[in-house]
């Protein structure tokens, strides 16, 4: 998913280590939140925060509704700002590909959100529904619940979510060691490529000059 | 565009001072003073813009903050230290409890530490001097002509609270261990970014209103005399009630209300 470019949260910026935005980030987002909400009722209704993740995502009207009764607790049909800071939060990580960072560093509000019922533990289809929001891939999902499911109960309680959020995070930074180590190998190889090229320049030059 | 009252007032007395005093800085396109932004912790700057003006006085962290201001010779970094970005200390501590940890070493005379039964005298001539100066920033941020306490008091008052109120924010913009705290305090949004909030809040809203009508959705069984769960709307996209833009049909069914523990 990618935000629409050239919109408001497009130019907000997410701290990559902690998943969160600065100070500024949030005042200015509070202004922004003060300005979608038409009826000053330090709300969204479910119409507005349709309309706003229409305009700024490329989700259809069911994945807005999931992430509606997600955020909507209560069951009131509104969202306040701090439900509003957490869905702008998740949409920043999925832009800038921090899905497992985000995961991991706020695990206890992302076990809550997937937490639908509010039975202390998320089943498969809870997961299933949010993959959009995560990048949880069906693979994952099964290869999820056959290792970290230690209960055998098939849900996952905080414990043994958090220990998969741990998971995923190694696996994260492992991918991001070898996208890195691989940058470097390619690096060194234009740099070999090019000084052979100089050197191959050089000697065509020399070769010129005596003739 | 029209001065507000008050600040015409202030205007007034600086045309007639022969010595012009160094004025409260002014942010380039606010007409507030610059005290008025700084805020010590995150927490004071989520609240509404609105509440902040209205009851300025009831907001501890407010009070402590302007009360703060005006001390001349005070240490700001340290008094700020225990307000992380993330909050996580703020939400620990009282104002009270900042004050015990940092009245007797951090503030100077410890004028400010409440505990302390000899410096009540002190903090309570500090208190009124600082309820003058939060009186002039109330005045000079309402910009209406309701409530002049200050029309009777004499102009010195004024242009003194403003000297000190000055000091202590070049104070505070020479420290440089927390210049950046400082700057992502005061800086506001860039204007094209703001109109460009503005202007896409406006799409949004447009295209709420214009959204089409739909046809009549079956009562659910949870649905009492079709008002939705709390009598107030029912679930999907079809109505905003308030504001009664009708909306496209939906074929997503309600969902039960949830209940959370």
């Amino acid at each position: 998913m990618k935000l629409k470019e050239g919109s408001f949260l497009w130019y907000l910026y997410l701290d990559k280590l902690y998943c969160l935005l600065s100070v500024r980030n949030v005042k200015v987002l509070v202004e922004y939140f003060h300005l979608l909400d038409v009826h000053h009722n330090n709300t969204l209704n479910d119409v507005l925060f349709y309309h706003f993740l229409r305009h700024v995502t490329k989700w259809n009207r069911s994945q807005i509704t999931i992430v509606f009764n997600m955020l909507d607790w209560k069951a009131v049909g509104e969202i306040g700002f701090d439900q509003f800071y957490m869905l702008v939060c998740i949409l920043l990580a999925q832009q800038n590909h921090l899905e497992e960072q985000f995961i991991f560093r706020h695990s206890r509000p992302v076990f809550e959100l997937l937490d639908l019922e509010g039975q202390l533990r998320i089943g498969p289809e809870n997961f299933h529904m949010y993959n959009f929001l995560f990048n949880i891939r069906n693979q994952e999902l099964r290869e999820l619940y056959h290792d970290f499911d230690i209960t055998g109960d098939r849900y996952l309680n905080y414990k043994e979510f958090k220990l998969f959020t741990i998971f995923t995070w190694d696996k994260y930074q492992e991918r991001q060691k070898a996208k890195k180590e691989k940058e470097e190998e390619k690096r060194k190889e234009n740099e070999e490529k090019a000084l052979f090229k100089k050197k191959r320049l050089s000697q065509i030059n020399v070769s010129l000059s005596l003739i | 565009p029209a001065q507000s009252p008050a600040l015409s007032r202030l205007d007034g007395v600086r045309a007639q001072d022969p010595c012009p005093q160094p004025a409260l800085p002014l942010l380039p396109h606010s007409p507030l003073p610059l005290a008025s932004f700084l805020v010590c912790g995150p927490q004071a700057s989520l609240g509404s813009p609105g509440s902040k003006i209205s009851s300025p006085d009831t907001e501890v962290r407010n009070l402590w903050t302007e009360a703060t201001l005006s001390q001349s010779k005070l240490n700001v970094p340290n008094a700020c230290e225990d307000t992380d970005l993330e909050g996580s200390s703020v939400s620990s501590k009282t104002p009270h409890q900042r004050y015990n940890g940092k009245a007797g070493h951090d503030l100077n005379s410890g004028s400010l530490a409440w505990d302390d039964g000899d410096d009540q005298d002190n903090f309570k001539q500090e208190e009124l001097d600082d309820h003058d100066h939060s009186l002039l920033e109330l005045e000079l941020r309402q910009g209406s002509s309701q409530g002049s306490h200050l029309e009777e008091r004499d102009v010195d008052s004024k242009t003194e609270s403003e000297i000190s109120s000055s000091e202590s924010l070049l104070n505070i913009s020479n420290y440089a261990a927390h210049e950046a705290y400082w700057v992502e305090q005061q800086n506001r949004l860039p204007l094209p970014l703001m109109e460009l909030m503005e202007n896409e809040v406006l799409e949004i809203l447009t295209e709420a209103l214009q959204s089409e009508p739909l046809p009549q959705i079956p009562q659910r069984p949870w649905d009492f005399a079709g008002l939705g769960p709390l009598g107030l709307w029912e679930w999907g996209f079809r109505v905003c009630l308030p504001c009664q833009i009708p909306l496209p049909p939906t074929n997503i069914l309600g969902a039960p209300p949830k209940v959370k523990n």
